[in-house]
């Protein structure tokens, strides 16, 4: 009898288990599909948050339309305030807080650097609009950037340099993970050209007084001027060059910025002070490519505006995922990632993508020229 | 050249800092306490006059009026909100703790209110003058004329005026004060609503150089090196502290681009070290 007890209770441990078992997979699989943005949606790099949650939102109405494998994409938004420590604390936050399927991280390369370990450690799968050479040399394969890597754009900036026939150049640079490893790459790219760096120049983050270090670009006598920053100073360092005459005028000279400088909040702030200047991004807002222009026709009926690189590239960012759950035929981290990684061609806004063995996922960018405050493409820099 | 457009720039940007720094030192004399909001302030005010310019459409005159009304009222509101509900708590450190909410939550009304883009200001005076490799902003001038007149008036507001000594008087001693019949009340909200008139200007005349954005407020760091440098609660201390940051801050590129910061606390801390009351701290003990 005992025995038969025993047999029988065995029997319904199994069963209870392999029943929880399932009741730990199914919901899983069940409900909305989870997805955390953290972005800065506050403090002095908010208007960065709200371009990324238009765009991202944007995609979000498009993928419920049909769901994602039968499912509804729910987005969680997490405060990072484009910080490091505020990025971290709000990743951690939202992974303990939810059962996430993915998370969607800003485009500061320090913040998403902060919290690269903690993507390994989890195995979601993650994008990001970081550029950093840091990034790209991650081998955390779980972690994607919309972007191609600052070498890569740093490198465009330097062949742009090349065939112009420059021979003397300023730089000014930011201090983040950004101007120090686009900075580097310019420059050595620029010393190995045979072309004379005249002045190399960091700010600091808290500057607003960019005056004195444009007189000393111009004393430097450079024929070419480069600037590399974020879109909260990206207007004021266009602004202070034209007031000194460095970007227009008699004396203008070749003025080449990052991203930043052809973005829709740069060009409002700096208004005519945009004029003549060159700059190589992963978006323009002026692109007339297909599928690229009805995008920003959408974007601008919707929102009554034009969108900036963050909004292009967070579209994306949800798109990929959404296809590549598809593809995967299940939400597993696992199983996305492999679909991430078997990504060959997917045409975004932004650009094509398809995975190289790093993080970067995209395959170009473009040069583009300010004219009557609004950035025009001159060329496609495909990478190589 | 090159360095007289520094040393233009430099006292320039010390003027903002003395700005704000004299408004901070006015609060720390009448109340005691050091107010972390006071950048926010400054952002404040620069926000303000943007709407009175842009959503407003009011032309100079009625902005630099409207203006100072403006930024009275908001001094006044600020000090019955963040200083007024606390100023008898147990816990001597509540009002302090309480700007540094209030700075944060100033930085986020903006936003709100505002939204999150910087918005542009033209120039006051409009223009950029050009000798050689120098150029310079027409602001710049503007802004050592205007930040120097603004001085002069309260030099004049504290030491000749009824008005001023009641307030000094208040912030000697504020039991003494009330015991002769002084509002000590109305004395603290006047100190507020000038220390706000202050950092609205300098907001006002920062604004159309540095966009008109909540990182604005990031400025009032080098106030506070400055005010501690020229001697804690001293106005005239403050004033020469501020440009002294200015100037450093200027010149500190000449050396170097990426720590010029570090070499304006760097200063600070020797001159801490060499005089811990700052410049002026000898002349601050003579008056205790």
């Amino acid at each position: 009898m005992k025995k038969a007890i025993s047999i029988i209770l065995v029997c319904f441990m199994i069963f209870g288990l392999a029943a929880c078992g399932n009741g730990g997979n199914e919901p899983a699989e069940q409900g909305t599909i989870k997805i955390a943005v953290i972005d800065a949606f506050t403090g002095d790099k908010a208007v960065n948050g709200q371009y990324s949650k238009e765009g991202i939102e944007l995609a979000l109405a498009e993928i419920n339309e049909k769901g994602v494998l039968g499912r509804q994409v729910e987005l969680i938004y997490e405060d990072g305030q484009g910080k490091e420590t505020e990025t971290t604390n709000a990743y951690q936050k939202v992974i303990s807080e939810h059962e996430l399927d993915a998370v969607i991280l800003d485009k500061y390369s320090s913040d998403v650097l902060a919290v690269e370990q903690f993507v390994k450690e989890n195995g979601l799968p993650t994008f990001c609009q970081g550029s950093s050479i840091k990034i790209e040399a991650s081998d955390t394969s779980n972690l994607y950037s919309t972007r191609r890597s600052d070498a890569g754009a740093g490198g465009s900036v330097v062949a742009f340099i090349k065939e112009q026939g420059l021979k003397k150049v300023a730089i000014l640079h930011s201090p983040d993970a950004l101007g120090q490893s686009m900075g580097q790459v310019v420059v050595d790219g620029l010393t190995k050209a045979g072309i004379e760096v005249v002045s190399d120049q960091q700010f600091a983050n808290e500057d607003q007084n960019f005056t004195n270090y444009i007189a000393k670009v111009l004393a430097s006598g450079c024929d070419c001027f480069v600037a590399i920053a974020q879109t909260t100073h990206s207007a004021q360092i266009m602004i202070a060059a034209q007031e000194a005459g460095l970007s227009q005028g008699e004396n203008a000279i070749t003025c080449i910025g990052n991203s930043a400088f052809v973005q829709q909040s740069s060009i409002q702030n700096a208004l005519e002070a945009s004029n003549n200047w060159y700059a190589c991004t992963a978006f323009s807002p002026t692109i007339s490519m297909e599928p690229t222009a009805s995008w920003i026709k959408k974007y601008n009926d919707t929102y009554g505006r034009l969108p900036d690189m963050t909004s292009a590239c967070m579209y994306d960012s949800l798109k990929m995922l959404a296809n590549a759950m598809e593809t995967a035929g299940t939400t597993d981290p696992a199983k996305v990632n492999e679909a991430l990684h078997a990504m060959t061609d997917y045409r975004g806004v932004v650009a094509s993508y398809g995975y190289q063995g790093t993080p970067m996922l995209s395959k170009a960018e473009y040069v583009c020229h300010i004219e009557d405050q609004k950035s025009i493409v001159l060329q496609i820099v495909y990478a190589e | 050249m090159l360095y007289l457009q520094m040393a233009i720039t430099g006292i320039s940007m010390g003027m903002l800092y003395a700005l704000m720094a004299m408004g901070l030192t006015l609060i720390v004399k009448a109340v005691g306490v050091l107010n972390f909001a006071h950048g926010q302030l400054f952002m404040l005010g620069a926000y303000l006059t943007w709407m009175l310019t842009y959503s407003l459409n009011l032309p100079l005159w009625g902005v630099i009026v409207c203006g100072i009304i403006v930024f009275a009222i908001c001094g006044a509101a600020y000090m019955f909100s963040v200083y007024w509900p606390l100023r008898n708590s147990s816990w001597k450190v509540t009002v302090t703790i309480s700007t540094l909410g209030a700075s944060i939550a100033l930085k986020e009304f903006v936003q709100i209110v505002w939204g999150t883009i910087p918005l542009t200001m033209k120039p006051i005076v409009n223009g950029v003058f050009h000798f050689g490799t120098v150029y310079l902003n027409y602001q710049y001038i503007f802004i050592i004329l205007i930040g120097g007149g603004l001085m002069a008036l309260v030099y004049i507001l504290f030491e000749k005026t009824f008005l001023g000594k009641v307030m000094q008087a208040t912030a000697q001693d504020r039991y003494c004060a009330e015991l002769i019949g002084i509002p000590t009340i109305v004395s603290i909200m006047a100190t507020y609503m000038i220390s706000m008139v202050l950092s609205g200007t300098g907001g006002w005349l920062a604004g159309p150089l540095f966009l008109v954005s909540s990182s604005l407020g990031s400025l009032a760091q080098k106030a506070f090196a400055g005010m501690v440098l020229g001697g804690f609660g001293d106005v005239k201390g403050a004033i020469v502290g501020c440009l002294l940051i200015g100037m450093i801050e200027s010149f500190g590129l000449i050396i170097t681009d990426a720590y010029k910061d570090a070499i304006v606390f760097a200063v600070l801390i020797i001159v801490l070290v060499v005089r811990p009351t700052g410049i002026f701290g000898e002349k601050i003990s003579e008056k205790a």
